[in-house]
């Protein structure tokens, strides 16, 4: 009788183990690529597939068992700290945003931000540029690469998990490439580059070697200045730059090193000096009402309404011809140049780069000119009949930060003097 | 016999003349006081700048002309609103029909002049000193849902020619709906400046998580720009413009009417009184059952009298004890303070401040130049 309880209590729990360590799945999922990759992994003989993925069959065959950070994080606990400091750590956050009142919502959008049933977004922030896309848009264009902030597969892949897999640079070529920041390019064509594909990674740096040096999972260390290319604060932005040249020094002098990315960094506020300028050219012909169409008769900007949006935030769609300029000049070039002054990359920082944004500069110019034409010479109003438009371009200035407190109240003080004669 | 029947000659004389001293009040063999009429219901009235006309409404509205002493039925409903034209010319009245309003002008003679049928309810009519007449209308339509409001004010040009502004749209809570049947279109007041520019008025706000209340906003006309100046009761209260346009006149609907400087909130004076009437050339006002002037106490009417005042503040026609008296002869200095000497820049100031684009001490400082 004892023998048959045990029995009964044995076939009872068997199952449940098997689920856990795989054992009941493989009796179906054996031959799939998925646990192929899983047992020729580091992960083999360790993990099952209950481990990760759950129990839940209907829910696995659903898609719905996604193994997130946390998942990976209850074994690789200081890598997922690591990684949550980084930049990679903020992927959603950059990239996301509530679909609520987006047109022709996908109810599966939810599932970006949310964990079913939680109202609590994981992000709050919202990209301007991913509310405009369908929904199909945002899963292949956006989602691939920002889903980095909740997925440890997005390098490693998904069972694979191979060491080789994560130390190629190519693994970075995913997101990293492309018109808006071809960091991947630019390494690839850069002298670093070609001795990598020469030579190979033991006298060649890589994407790991100056990014995750002693394979730290927070990919930021070193950088001096955020995506926008406004560098940080002088202290943080010193700290960042002497781990960089502690990196570089494993094969230059510090002196050349430092020297090397100082340029760069001239070159990028040489850059953004231009990028301002175009910018400044646009605002004003937005004061003077000759954008064409202008933001107040498009469709609304999803985050801004009707305002000219020039900053992070700028979409390329529903914008004027001049922007369109404008957005390639800030987003490719200027990013084209800095990337490639920092990858060490003459083709980039100059012909694909800084070129490029000077050549687009005179294209703005020169559309900037044909409006102020089209719309009949209108300059900044000198007459009696105009004060308002004055004082409605002072008014954006000071808001814009172009105009100090003083120096606008001085303004305004003049054109009422005006008005009063 | 001969000496009764003189006696009561004289009396029914005295009566039909009206020039008798019933109203009680103090030194009142100061003032000229006139019984205009008995009326026993309530309902708008309103007398001419002059004091030559009075229009009052009982179960219709009825026309008095005081210097024959002739008076006139005019019409049979009574009206929802009355307004004399600013030169005593023409009476204006709106009456409720089957839902919507009907517009009446008449004559000095009390003929009719032009009539006209005005969709939704009309809550008040003004007649600016040299503009059009223009009329708050708020009109409604009820779902299950809720009462969807649409409020407008309806502007005539001399030619009777008509222009519609738009103030709000708005949907509002069944239970709130419920709560104002019948009354819905008196939430709408409304007082436009003596520029003509800017426009006081009152807002239905009933969000389906908080309590209904009204909003009393200010709105350039050509800007449209809107701020908001103080909260207001479902149906009581009322905001009225002073003459140079920088201030408002707030009733509480409840003890208070204060003077407030609106672009800075300051509280000027503060008066005990559910309703007040305001003459906007003279700054003579009546709150309760007191008339003041630069914010003194200048003349004490009945207690439970209702008191309304001449656009010029000459003329108080007040109703006691169901009776209808003019009162006048009381002492107005007519204090205009300075003037204006270029219109169009005060104009221009006005509209550059409504959009924000100069501050309201940038705004003071330059009308203070402008002033003689």
């Amino acid at each position: 009788m004892r023998w048959l309880l045990c029995f009964v209590l044995l076939m009872c729990v068997s199952p449940a183990l098997a689920v856990e360590r795989g054992g009941d799945c493989l009796s179906c999922h054996q031959q799939d690529s998925a646990n192929r990759q899983l047992q020729s992994s580091s992960h083999a003989g360790k993990l099952g597939c209950g481990d990760c993925h759950g129990v839940d069959h209907d829910a696995i065959d659903q898609g719905d068992s996604y193994v997130s950070v946390d998942v990976c994080g209850r074994c690789h606990a200081l890598q997922l700290k690591e990684h949550r400091k980084s930049r990679h750590g903020m992927g959603l956050h950059a990239g996301w945003g509530c679909t609520r009142n987006t047109a022709g919502r996908d109810k599966q959008d939810c599932g970006f931000c949310h964990q079913q049933g939680d109202s609590q977004p994981i992000s709050t922030v919202q990209c301007a540029r991913f509310l405009k896309q369908s929904s199909e848009m945002r899963q292949i264009g956006c989602n691939r690469c920002h889903m980095v902030e909740n997925s440890c597969a997005s390098c490693h892949g998904n069972h694979l998990t191979a060491a080789k897999i994560v130390q190629d640079p190519l693994v970075c070529a995913k997101c990293h490439m492309g018109p808006d920041h071809p960091q991947w390019e630019a390494w690839k064509t850069s002298q670093h580059g070609t001795l990598y594909q020469s030579v190979g990674a033991s006298d060649a740096p890589t994407c790991q070697t100056c990014h995750m040096p002693q394979g730290t999972h927070n990919v930021s260390g070193g950088l001096t200045a955020p995506p926008s290319g406004k560098p940080y604060a002088k202290e943080k932005a010193e700290k960042q730059r002497a781990m960089m040249i502690d990196l570089c020094k494993n094969c230059h002098a510090a002196g050349f090193a430092a020297r090397d990315l100082k340029n760069a960094d001239v070159v990028r506020l040489q850059t953004l000096g231009l990028v301002e300028e175009a910018r400044k050219i646009i605002r004003d012909l937005d004061d003077l009402g000759l954008l064409d169409p202008q933001p107040k008769g498009r469709v609304e900007h999803p985050q801004r309404g009707s305002e000219l949006v020039l900053d992070g935030a700028m979409l390329y769609e529903d914008i004027s011809h001049i922007e369109s300029l404008f957005f390639r000049l800030n987003k490719y070039a200027a990013a084209k140049t800095f990337k490639g002054a920092y990858h060490q990359n003459p083709d980039y920082t100059h012909w694909y780069g800084n070129a490029e944004v000077k050549l687009l500069l005179n294209d703005i110019k020169g559309e900037a000119s044909r409006l102020r034409e089209r719309g009949g010479q209108v300059q900044l109003p000198q007459n009696a009949q105009q004060e308002e438009k004055v004082l409605e371009v002072l008014q954006n200035r000071f808001k814009r930060g172009e105009l100090s407190g003083d120096e606008y109240a001085e303004k305004k003080r003049q054109v009422l003097e005006q008005i009063l004669q | 016999m001969i000496k009764y029947l003189c006696f009561l000659f004289l009396v029914l004389l005295t009566a039909c003349t009206g020039v008798i001293e019933t109203l009680p009040i103090a030194d009142a063999d100061r003032y000229k006081i006139q019984e205009i009429a008995a009326v026993k219901h309530g309902g708008p009235m309103d007398l001419s700048a002059d004091g030559h006309m009075v229009a009052w409404s009982d179960t219709g509205l009825n026309l008095f002309m005081v210097e024959t002493h002739q008076r006139r039925r005019l019409l049979d409903t009574t009206p929802d609103a009355i307004c004399w034209s600013p030169d005593g010319k023409m009476l204006v009245a709106v009456v409720p029909q089957d839902g919507d309003s009907h517009l009446y002008v008449f004559s000095q003679a009390g003929q009719s002049v032009y009539d006209e049928k005005i969709p939704g309810r009309v809550s008040r009519l003004q007649w600016l000193e040299h503009g059009s007449l223009t009329a708050g209308i708020l009109d409604h339509t009820t779902y299950k849902f809720g009462t969807h409001i649409v409020a407008h004010l309806l502007q005539w040009d001399a030619l009777w020619r008509t222009t519609q502004i738009p103030l709000y749209e708005t949907t509002i809570k069944p239970v709130t709906a419920v709560q104002l049947a019948g009354h819905l279109h008196e939430t709408l007041d409304f007082d436009i400046s003596s520029f003509g520019d800017e426009v006081l008025y009152t807002r239905l706000y009933a969000p389906p998580a908080f309590a209904a209340t009204r909003h009393l906003v200010l709105r350039h006309l050509q800007t449209a720009v809107e701020s908001k100046i103080a909260d207001l009761p479902l149906i009581d209260g009322a905001g009225r413009l002073t003459s140079d346009g920088e201030s408002a006149l707030i009733s509480n609907g409840v003890d208070a009417v204060r003077l407030e400087e609106m672009w800075n909130s300051e509280r000027l004076t503060i008066w005990a009184g559910d309703s007040f009437s305001y003459a906007p050339p003279s700054g003579l006002i009546v709150v309760g059952n007191q008339l003041y002037q630069g914010g003194r106490s200048v003349l004490r009417l009945p207690p439970s009298s209702h008191a309304q005042i001449s656009f010029g503040g000459d003329f108080l026609l007040v109703k006691w004890h169901s009776q209808l008296y003019l009162l006048s002869g009381y002492l107005v200095s007519h204090d205009n303070g300075p003037k204006i000497v270029d219109m169009e820049k005060l104009l221009k100031l006005r509209r550059l401040r409504s959009r924000g684009l100069i501050e309201p001490d940038e705004y003071h400082q330059s009308r203070e130049r402008l002033l003689q």
